[in-house]
């Protein structure tokens, strides 16, 4: 793949040709010899945590409108509500589970080096290319619905659900 | 900006504008806390290979990056990072070990992620500090220190430019990406004034250190400042912030208006909401920001394209390809502000206001340096007051930057060096300066000569124009016989004026004196 895209750009250690040697080594390797070939479970493993997809919910109003005002999604009817609903009582298992004394882990490269690039231009001057990505433009300006226009709220709308 | 230490002309405008001085109301404290976003002096951009010039065709300097195309990734620009670490040391700060990059959410067409990446779980460095002299007109200049709680680095985003008529938004991407860090201090602060100074001084830091042009007018430094009143013993008010501040006069403007606003309006019996609100810099007031009262909802999350970002903190390490040494950063930061203040005082004997003033004008501490280096034997002071009260002068009444000013070191050493040696007298000298500033790269002795400058030293000449004055001034000759000292100024004047400006008075006094007396 490298000789395919040599002007790529790497994020990270692990993306370097030495690297690249090493998975090659790796796919020689015999997994059936591995003593731990993978960490997760090959069959589902019961848990205690509580079901809360049965759990009742209530959300209020201004949550939604708030919701709403985020994602861009329109709630405004009853199959967009049940859904929404249905996707916090899954999620909420997450709450049962004890975090106490565990370290956060953001990402597993952690431990990793963050590749750092050097100072010069190497990109850009591409106006066309990246202007053809929008549907309307004038004069080297890309064109946008003005200003961030609250979506019209009232609360009758949210009424007949 | 620069006129900002002249006390005369500050007075004088602040004189058209009664309704920006702040009266003294002991009744009321406020609390000012400022966040300064200064885009860091760089190449390419912080995530992407793209570049940075002020002004470039419009969405020229972007890359797919920038334009959020999918499947790009961030890289981060190692200067960025020495700058914000070389900025951190100069103030104090501690630099951490591990720092992260969150996304931070906003909604807007200049920002084509959604997001923003920028440090907020674990910034580049905190708990640093700024001390800076308040120069206040009419009060005493006196020194105070801000903690610094955070920097850290993030990107700034696209310009949007609002097409009211035809409903619609242009966006230019060339601002999308450039490196900013932010610093975020403590609410330290009372007043506009001490909030102008800070800036100021961080100004000259970073410019020293180049890690910043500071060019407010291009929008390379910026500056937010939270403002709140309270009642001394009670807690703190509800405070507005106030945007948009774009030069260092109108810092001061903007949080004096904002602190009477406030005091004004709770003194009517109104309240104080948080809100954001825009200084407008012609109408000199501040105005509320439309659709910003909810309260926004960033939803910061880890940036997971991006791994923590490790520097070395060991004493005495070096850098290498990826790992950047704090301690050998160190090493490469110049003498600040407040030591060369330090310096002048100590080494040139200078009084403190004066340092400060040099200080704060680059050009003029350069000129100053210059000329003491190659004109031992004339006092310092002289030096001092024919930079700041000759040169600094003529620039404000022309309206020039003195760093614009055709004046050379050299220009300034000759003229003064004619004075010193009693060639010309002061009079011809500010003259020299506005000639020497029409006519630039001319020698100063052809121009003395060209506008017959030389001063006159000649004892009968100068005996003959006293003797004139007294003739022309008999009630002051008398005045001065009878014991009025004071009468010998009128005198002196005459025979200024009668020989254009151009008697050396000192001998001129000395002459009036003994004629007087016989």
């Amino acid at each position: 793949m490298l000789r395919f895209f040599p002007n790529l750009r790497f994020y990270c250690k692990s993306a370097t040709k030495t690297e690249v040697h090493l998975v090659k080594q790796r796919v020689e390797l015999n997994f059936k010899e591995l003593q731990h070939p993978t960490k997760v479970p090959q069959v589902p493993v019961p848990t205690a945590f509580p079901d809360t997809t049965e759990r009742d919910l209530e959300i209020d109003t201004k949550t939604i409108q708030l919701l709403e005002r985020l994602s861009l999604v329109d709630l405004d009817s009853a199959e967009a509500l049940a859904t929404l609903k249905s996707s916090i009582q899954f999620a909420d298992k997450i709450a049962n589970i004890n975090t106490d004394n565990v370290r956060p882990l953001y990402t597993v490269l952690e431990s990793q080096q963050l590749q750092l690039r050097n100072d010069e231009v190497t990109e850009g001057d591409c106006r066309a290319e990246v202007l053809r990505n929008a549907k309307i433009t004038d004069e080297d300006y890309y064109v946008s619905p003005p200003g961030n226009i609250p979506l019209e709220q009232t609360e009758s709308q949210f009424d007949k659900n | 900006m620069r006129k900002y230490f002249l006390a005369p002309l500050q007075v004088r405008q602040l004189a058209t504008q009664p309704k920006l001085a702040v009266k003294p109301n002991h009744q009321w404290k406020s609390v000012v806390g400022l966040e300064v976003h200064a885009q860091i002096s760089s190449t390419s951009k912080l995530f992407s290979g793209s570049g940075t010039t002020f002004g470039a065709p419009l969405n020229s300097a972007v890359s797919f990056f920038d334009a959020s195309i999918p499947g790009t990734l961030p890289v981060l620009n190692r200067k960025c990072v020495e700058s914000g670490i070389k900025t951190a040391l100069a103030l104090g700060c501690q630099v951490n070990e591990v720092s992260m990059f969150d996304r931070k959410h906003y909604f807007y067409a200049d920002l084509p992620n959604g997001y923003q990446i920028t440090q907020q779980r674990a910034a580049l460095a905190n708990n640093g500090k700024i001390s800076f002299p308040v120069i206040t007109p009419g009060t005493k200049v006196y020194y105070k220190s801000v903690k610094l709680l955070q920097l850290q680095l993030e990107q700034d985003s696209g310009k949007s430019l609002h097409d009211d008529e035809l409903k619609r938004s242009l966006v230019d991407l060339n601002r999308a990406g450039l490196p900013l860090m932010e610093l975020v201090f403590a609410p330290d602060l009372e007043t506009g004034e001490e909030a102008a100074s800070l800036v100021k001084e961080l100004m000259l830091i970073l410019r020293r250190l180049h890690t910043c042009s500071c060019k407010m007018e291009e929008g390379a430094l910026r500056v937010d400042a939270n403002i709140s009143i309270h009642k001394t013993g009670e807690p703190l008010g509800v405070r507005t912030e106030v945007k948009n501040i774009g030069s260092v006069r109108s810092i001061s403007q903007a949080i004096s208006y904002e602190i009477n606003r406030q005091i004004k309006q709770v003194a009517a019996g109104g309240i104080i909401t948080n809100e954001t609100r825009s200084w407008d810099a012609d109408g000199r007031r501040t105005v509320a920001m439309r659709d910003k009262e909810v309260l926004q909802d960033y939803r910061f999350m880890p940036e997971p394209n991006l791994p923590p970002l490790h520097v070395n903190l060991k004493p005495g390490s070096q850098s290498t390809e990826d790992l950047i040494s704090v301690a050998a950063l160190s090493e490469e930061i110049p003498e600040l502000p407040e030591h060369t203040r330090q310096r002048l005082v100590e080494h040139y004997k200078l009084n403190s206001e004066t340092a400060i003033i040099l200080v704060n004008e680059p050009i003029l501490l350069e000129h100053f340096l210059n000329i003491t280096k190659s004109l031992m034997d004339v006092p310092t002071k002289v030096v001092t007051n024919f930079l700041i009260n000759d040169l600094l002068t003529y620039c404000n009444k022309i309206n020039v930057d003195v760093e614009d000013c055709a004046l050379s070191s050299t220009d300034l050493k000759d003229v003064l060096k004619s004075l010193h040696s009693e060639e010309i007298n002061l009079q011809a000298a500010r003259q020299l300066i506005e000639l020497l500033h029409n006519n630039p790269k001319t020698d100063i002795n052809t121009l003395i000569e060209q506008h017959n400058l030389q001063q006159i030293s000649d004892l009968n000449t100068i005996e003959s124009y006293c003797q004139q004055a007294i003739n022309n001034q008999p009630t002051a000759a008398q005045q001065y016989r009878k014991g009025k000292t004071k009468a010998l100024f009128a005198l002196a004047g005459e025979v200024a004026k009668l020989s254009a400006q151009k008697a050396n008075m000192k001998i001129v006094v000395q002459c009036l004196e003994k004629l007087l007396k016989d």
